[in-house]
Formats: C-alpha cells, structure tokens, sequence
C-alpha cells in the first residue's frame, strides 16, 4: 500500500472534471494506505461556502466533499497561492480544507509514494 | 522508470492526447516502461470508432491502436465516464438498450480501479489533458 496525493485543478460547474476528479478521489482512498487531496488552480474555488448550484441545475461540490469522510480522507488542502490569485479567503474552506504555502506543498508531493493529477 | 499515462482530454479539441502519445513513444524508445494508458474525463473520446478527422489532419485515434497493438500496451476507458458521454461497447450498449456500439476494439472499458492499479504498479503518473 502507498501514499497517494490527489491534485484536483478543475472549477465546480463549468464542465464535468471537479465531479469527475472527486469520484476518483474517493475510488482511490481504497487503493491506498493513505490519501490526501490538494485544490490547487481553479480547483480552489470547489472549497469556496456559500455555493448555490441549484439556480443552475447543478449538483453541490458540498454533498460530495462531505463525503470525504465518509471514505476516511481526512487530510484535505488547497493551495494557499492559488487562493491568494483569486482573492478568496483561507479562513473559509468547505471540506475541512487547510490552506498550505509553497514550502508546506513541496513537502506534501514529497512525501507521497504517488501523484495523481486530475 | 514504469510510467503510466492519464489522458484528461478529447483528441479533436486538445493537444493532450498528442502529447500523451509522444511521451508514450519517446518513454519506450528510451528504454522505459509504459505500463497502462487511462483514459478520464473528456479522455475517453480518444476511444471513439467512428470520429472521421480531416485528411489533412492527424488520425490520433488510429495512432493510439497502432501504437498499443504494436507494443503491447493496454488502453483502458473509464466506464463510467465512457457511459456518461456516449462511448459504448457492445456489452455497454445491450445493457443500455442503445442502438448502436463505438468502442474502438483497441480500447477496453473498466473502472477507476485500472487507474488506482495503474499508479501503484508504476513510479510515475503522468497526466496529459484538462
């Protein structure tokens, strides 16, 4: 069994990719001794509250992000650079988020066996 | 190195699948292993038999066949994101009851797990696409 990270870069509701890199991150904690999940680029904004897809039809990244622990992903983080680009604040995150600065990132890549980028 | 490749994005509207194809070549060439291609996302487009590119542009589908049959190589399509978009195998399409298959015989539909199975067996993920 290995360490696996998870990059998610994809926006909530603007194509199918952050649904589709979520169910994957939640197939993948099966396969692995241990799971993290990193936002990073436009992929911050499914951490943002607040969100309220049904005026368009969507389904809510919250219902699946609860999820999360469900399948015992308990460390979750969001790239605290990209947040900063899109002016969004690190003190707010859905998931249980932990925002985390450059060098705090290339200490989490480093110490997984695996990186999956979605 | 064991490297396995994770194509995000459809080969008619990306330079992805391309990419994907000369990592893949280029890997081999160099003595490395390319252990299985997934196909995600919009990726699984790249698994169409019935896209009819331009003459004058690049058959990426047909490149991918030739270059897993010639080596080897398995290409797997995410079933569930192959369903979603209308990529179907003829056991797909009898279940569904839709009218008609267009699997490219060279690709095999399977689950998330391939990818999982994939990444643990190889060094390397290398995602292209998205």
């Amino acid at each position: 069994m290995k360490k696996i990270l998870v990059v998610v870069r994809g926006s909530p509701y603007g194509s199918a990719r952050a649904r589709e890199a979520i169910d994957a991150a939640l197939l993948l904690s099966a396969f692995a001794a241990e799971i993290a999940v990193l936002f990073s680029g436009d992929g911050v904004w499914q951490l943002q509250p607040g969100q309220q897809p049904g005026s368009i039809a969507a389904q809510p990244v919250q219902a699946m992000l609860g999820a999360f622990e469900a399948y015992d992903i308990t460390r979750v983080y969001a790239d605290a650079g990209a947040l900063a680009e899109r002016g969004l604040d690190a003190g707010h995150l859905l998931g249980g988020a932990t925002a985390l600065d450059a060098t705090a990132l290339r200490e989490l890549f480093v110490n997984h066996d695996r990186v999956i980028t979605l | 190195m064991r490297y396995a490749l994770l194509v995000l994005a459809a080969p008619q509207s990306s330079a992805a699948s391309q990419g994907a194809l000369r990592f893949a070549r280029a890997a081999l060439a160099r003595g490395h292993t390319v252990s299985r291609v997934f196909f995600y996302g919009e990726g699984v487009h790249n698994a169409t038999a019935l896209a009819v590119p331009p003459q004058d542009e690049v058959d990426t589908v047909a490149q991918w066949r030739d270059f897993a049959l010639a080596n080897g190589i398995e290409l797997v399509v995410c079933i569930a994101a192959a369903l979603r978009r209308g990529l179907l195998d003829e056991g797909e399409r009898e279940r569904y009851e839709r009218t008609a298959a267009n699997l490219d015989p060279a690709f095999v539909l399977s689950g998330l797990g391939q990818l999982a199975e994939a990444a643990l067996e190889s060094d390397r993920v290398i995602t292209f696409g998205g």
